[in-house]
């Protein structure tokens, strides 16, 4: 029900910004931006990259709004555009001079289930919780784009089998394959490290 | 133990989700992707800004005209009136010269029926010749001499057109541009001479 009122609110605002409102593409800018930063942020784990990305597909997404005829929601339409757009951004970056990632000290703050597991006062869990994410870090970006995506959008960011399906264009069987492909090489890496 | 590691993972990646930068961030964000789009505004080209205006004032004029039909509408009309139109001039024609067309009558063999045909091929073998009438006879080829004066008087045997066709099939490498033979003549060749009276 609630899926279905924000589809409405979709149709509305896009029709609006189709009609040559610039207020309706700025409520779907403001409404879409955290959720497409995390999205893009996991697949980068540079936040200036991040930024100018988004900036990227946003402007992309406005100058395509008119052509959008709504055939899939607005939701899966705009994450097609910021995946597609951030692997050729990964594929362009991989044949530039390697840059730093470790992003993680970039002001990137409410991580409850963070807070929560490094309050504990528990000054060897704490370490040992950082040191796991470093490594989860490292891991992601050794994974191929497409098992990044994936993985980014199934396991961080909760999205449905089915959804990741129709925003790659490809089958739910190729979305369970993937996932479970990089899961096995995550944890070969997490092993690594516990050893 | 491996549900426990795979657990361990899901628990891992599920702590991004609530990553985010601060609040601050995404209304800067807003700003500067309307400060983004100004400055694009800006810099386009003149032509392109005058090639949208046009564009809009085409598709204002577009609706005026023809109200709620949709480009697409009409360019599907457009294309089926012009193939009806096509198909329509074809079957006039076929209508109006049943027998083809005139490239087939060209291929048609030569008939030895009429007086006025044989006239024709005569023209035709002088046409296709690389001599005309008079060299014949500089050349001394007789035959085709006696032929061409017995075809000037329609006394042409079919055995004899098959000769004179044989004399051209030999007079024709020479003359590569002339491969298909035609049968109206408009006037007599400035070559043509009476024939010589007996």
């Amino acid at each position: 029900m609630a899926e279905e009122s924000a589809n409405n609110e979709d149709v509305e605002l896009v029709a609006r910004a189709q009609s040559g409102d610039p207020a309706g593409f700025d409520a779907l800018v403001v409404k879409y931006s955290p959720r497409l930063y995390g999205l893009v942020y996991n697949m980068t784990h540079n936040h200036d990259d991040t930024n100018d990305l988004l900036q990227e597909i946003f402007a992309k997404a406005y100058r395509s709004i008119a052509g959008f005829r709504g055939k899939s929601s607005f939701y899966t339409w705009i994450h097609s555009i910021a995946v597609n757009m951030s692997i050729n951004f990964l594929k362009k970056r991989n044949r530039r001079p390697q840059m730093s990632l470790d992003d993680e000290e970039s002001g990137l703050q409410n991580n409850r289930d963070l807070v929560e597991m490094t309050t504990s006062n528990d000054p060897v869990r704490e370490a040992d919780l950082a040191e796991l994410q470093q490594r989860l870090n490292e891991a992601m970006m050794k994974l191929s784009h497409d098992h990044r995506a994936v993985v980014t959008m199934f396991d961080i960011q909760g999205m449905p089998h089915a959804e990741i399906a129709k925003i790659l264009g490809i089958s739910e069987g190729t979305v369970r394959s993937r996932l479970f492909y990089a899961h096995r090489q995550l944890q070969n890496f997490l092993e690594e490290f516990r050893q | 133990m491996h549900e426990n590691e795979e657990s361990q993972l899901s628990q891992l990646l599920r702590m991004r989700r609530h990553q985010a930068p601060p609040p601050e961030y995404f209304e800067n964000f807003l700003r500067e992707f309307q400060e983004r789009q100004r400055a694009e505004l800006l810099r386009r080209p003149a032509w392109r800004i005058a090639l949208e205006r046009l564009g809009t004032r085409m598709n204002e004029s577009y609706h005026a005209l023809f109200g709620p039909f949709s480009p697409a509408h009409l360019s599907y009309a457009g294309a089926s009136v012009a193939v009806l139109a096509i198909a329509a001039v074809y079957t006039t024609n076929m209508l109006q010269h049943p027998g083809g067309a005139s490239g087939i009558a060209a291929n048609r063999p030569l008939s030895l029926d009429a007086p006025q045909q044989l006239e024709n091929a005569v023209a035709l073998h002088r046409q296709s010749a690389p001599v005309s009438l008079d060299a014949y006879g500089d050349l001394g080829s007789q035959r085709s001499f006696e032929l061409l004066q017995r075809a000037s008087r329609f006394e042409f045997t079919p055995e004899q057109v098959l000769a004179l066709q044989r004399d051209r099939r030999t007079a024709a490498p020479t003359t590569p541009t002339r491969q298909h033979p035609h049968y109206i003549l408009d006037a007599r060749p400035a070559t043509y001479e009476p024939p010589v009276s007996f």
